[in-house]
């Protein structure tokens, strides 16, 4: 099943074209109970293959669990964006819906290894010296 | 990012009525989006950072 849509794979093209460093996308599923786990490696190797930049990686959560615990992922799907370093940025759930083009503009900055911040929120960030766990809660439409 | 409808325990947990939510270390939690400055300001009130005064 395809799951971009010609057009949009169109326009995803050309904004991946801009893409300056490589990023690698870690997947993890898992083979009993994870509805949306197929679909979220097709629509991955679907976006994967649109740019040389970007790499994918699937992990099965149990069989490489190390792995799942080295990157503190807990349910799946899960994708992480890893750059030159882990930057903490995680989607649990199919990354399709309102995680779509949030995942496109992360691979954007993970790429540049810049957030695009204006400076004097990146001065006050700098402040922060522990982990922050942020979750942002989204449902589909 | 957390897509609820995969995951509604996670809803439970932090009793989320409607989306967008934010939670910031499991005890913050902000409604509806703000802008980068402001959510900046709630990164630092959880870590319990002292915040410069508004002008």
């Amino acid at each position: 099943m395809q799951m971009i849509a010609d057009n949009v794979r169109a326009q995803l093209s050309e904004i991946l074209k801009t893409l300056s460093n490589e990023v690698t996308i870690l997947l993890f599923t898992q083979k009993e109970g994870c509805h949306f786990c197929t679909l979220a490696r097709e629509l991955l190797e679907e976006l994967t293959a649109l740019s040389g930049k970007l790499m994918l990686e699937i992990h099965d959560f149990v069989e490489n669990s190390d792995i799942a615990r080295k990157y503190a992922v807990d349910k799946n799907p899960a994708t992480v964006l890893v750059g030159e370093k882990d930057y903490g940025i995680r989607f649990y759930g199919i990354p399709v819906g309102h995680q779509f083009t949030p995942l496109v503009e992360d691979l954007l900055d993970v790429s540049k290894r810049d957030p695009g911040l204006p400076k004097d929120i990146t001065r006050e960030l700098a402040k922060v010296t522990r982990p922050v766990h942020i979750q942002v809660m989204i449902s589909p439409s | 990012m957390v897509e609820l409808a995969e995951f509604p325990d996670i809803a439970e947990k932090y009793n989320i009525q409607g989306v967008p939510r934010i939670v910031i270390n499991d005890t913050q939690v902000i409604v509806g989006e703000m802008p980068e400055a402001d959510f900046a300001q709630e990164i630092l009130k959880a870590v319990g950072k002292k915040l410069p005064v508004k002008s």
